[in-house]
């Protein structure tokens, strides 16, 4: 059982899947900060992602989100975290409140008059088909669903690559939104190192399946050039 | 039901909740109906065949027809089974997509996803098995004046052993594809 005072925690973790497997990653999130988690393609920055999120992954050690084991609960951890990717689908179909009014109910803590107007003020067409919104907007109406159901911990994977530097500002003021009152945290994965530097608060590098510890991101900024 | 709840540990509000979920995506489509009409024709003149004008374990000593009335009982089973496709896949843009896909990242159990589709396969293989039991009592006392142990075990392994089982299966390799 972790800290309750910390938001994530992974003591030991290391994969016992075929193919690639993170090795022996140890680290703790506090609340309210956004820690930012770099490295190049195949590093394994969304394997990390994928051992958070998925049940069926097998690894020894242990991950807790905000004392929840992420495996023996699955379903309380998946309530306490929000994911936004491009790989996290949405019914194409349907709209993005069609969306929201058939996944809702599975969370108890959603609230969906905090969802439509964190669309209204980040400008999301609740009434557009998902598929027909810009990569933008699918991001945008994610991060709205996931904020409605008020996580701890926002997971964010590779999110802003492909990002315009308009929309990209916007996107962090949104971040900095959420976490404002220290009752949450956010982990992206990116592996633009100045945005990281300069947007995150802390920051780990990800390389062939083993992470640094996070380090301040100015400091972090010193020792990676 | 109860008794199988029980036997697979079916959460109750998670039950309750993807029963909502399925009830509210759901949108019917002549396809849908059409499924249901092609297979009962089929799975129809299958137990026919088989039943009349021999009964099939007392063969002649032509076979071909009898395989035949088998393949047409099989194709009408698996047509109308496609229903339960409706809580494992969804069309979308031409494809065909997994609800896996989707489920994956809400608080839910994949074991309670995996009860309730069983369920649905139990339900969905009970509801045909009744009907094919019905059919061939009701044509083997009309045309042999007799009920044979094969009309009642053809339906219990055919319609519903087998189409469970092999949900079961499919249900144990989804899991394991993680």
């Amino acid at each position: 059982m972790g800290d309750i005072n910390n938001i994530l925690e992974f003591h030991n973790v290391t994969g016992r899947n075929k193919g690639f497997n993170l090795k022996d990653v140890t680290f703790s999130l506090e609340p309210g900060f956004i820690y930012g988690l770099m490295g190049e393609n195949g590093a394994g920055k969304t394997t990390l992602m994928r051992y958070i999120m998925n049940d069926r992954v097998k690894y020894d050690g242990e991950i807790v989100v905000c004392g929840v084991n992420v495996l023996r609960q699955h379903e309380k951890a998946m309530s306490l975290i929000g994911y936004v990717s491009e790989d996290h689908l949405f019914f194409g179909d349907r709209t993005g409140m069609q969306n929201a009014t058939l996944l809702a109910p599975f969370y108890d803590d959603f609230d969906a008059e905090c969802f439509v107007d964190y669309g209204k003020r980040w400008d999301v067409s609740l009434h557009t088909t998902y598929k027909k919104m810009s990569r933008g907007e699918r991001l945008k109406l994610q991060l709205a669903f996931v904020a409605a159901y008020r996580p701890v911990l926002y997971l964010l994977d590779e999110v802003t690559a492909g990002m315009d530097p308009v929309f990209r500002i916007e996107f962090f003021d949104m971040l900095r939104e959420l976490i404002r009152d220290e009752s949450c945290s956010v982990l992206m994965t990116s592996h633009i190192q100045s945005e990281v530097e300069l947007k995150t608060d802390y920051v780990a590098v990800m390389r062939d399946g083993e992470m640094s510890d996070f380090l301040e991101s100015m400091e972090m900024g010193k020792t990676v050039g | 039901m109860k008794m199988i709840d029980r036997i697979l540990r079916a959460d109750e509000r998670q039950q309750k909740l993807l029963e909502e979920f399925f009830k509210e995506f759901a949108t019917w489509n002549w396809s849908d109906l059409g499924r249901k009409i092609v297979g009962g024709l089929f799975i129809g003149i299958g137990i026919i065949w088989q039943i009349f004008p021999w009964h099939w374990w007392e063969l002649p000593h032509d076979m071909t027809m009898i395989w035949m009335a088998v393949s047409f009982e099989i194709i009408g089973i698996g047509t109308y089974l496609r229903g339960y496709r409706d809580y494992t896949d969804y069309p979308e843009d031409q494809r065909i997509r997994s609800f896996d896909d989707i489920f994956a990242f809400i608080p839910l159990s994949g074991w309670q996803l995996s009860v309730f589709r069983l369920k649905k396969a139990i339900s969905l293989c009970f509801k045909l098995s009744a009907v094919t039991l019905v059919f061939q009592v009701m044509i083997a006392v009309a045309v042999y004046h007799e009920i044979t142990a094969g009309n009642i075990l053809l339906p219990a392994v055919g319609t519903f052993t087998i189409p469970v089982l092999s949900s079961l299966i499919e249900e144990y390799r989804s899991r394991r594809r993680g």
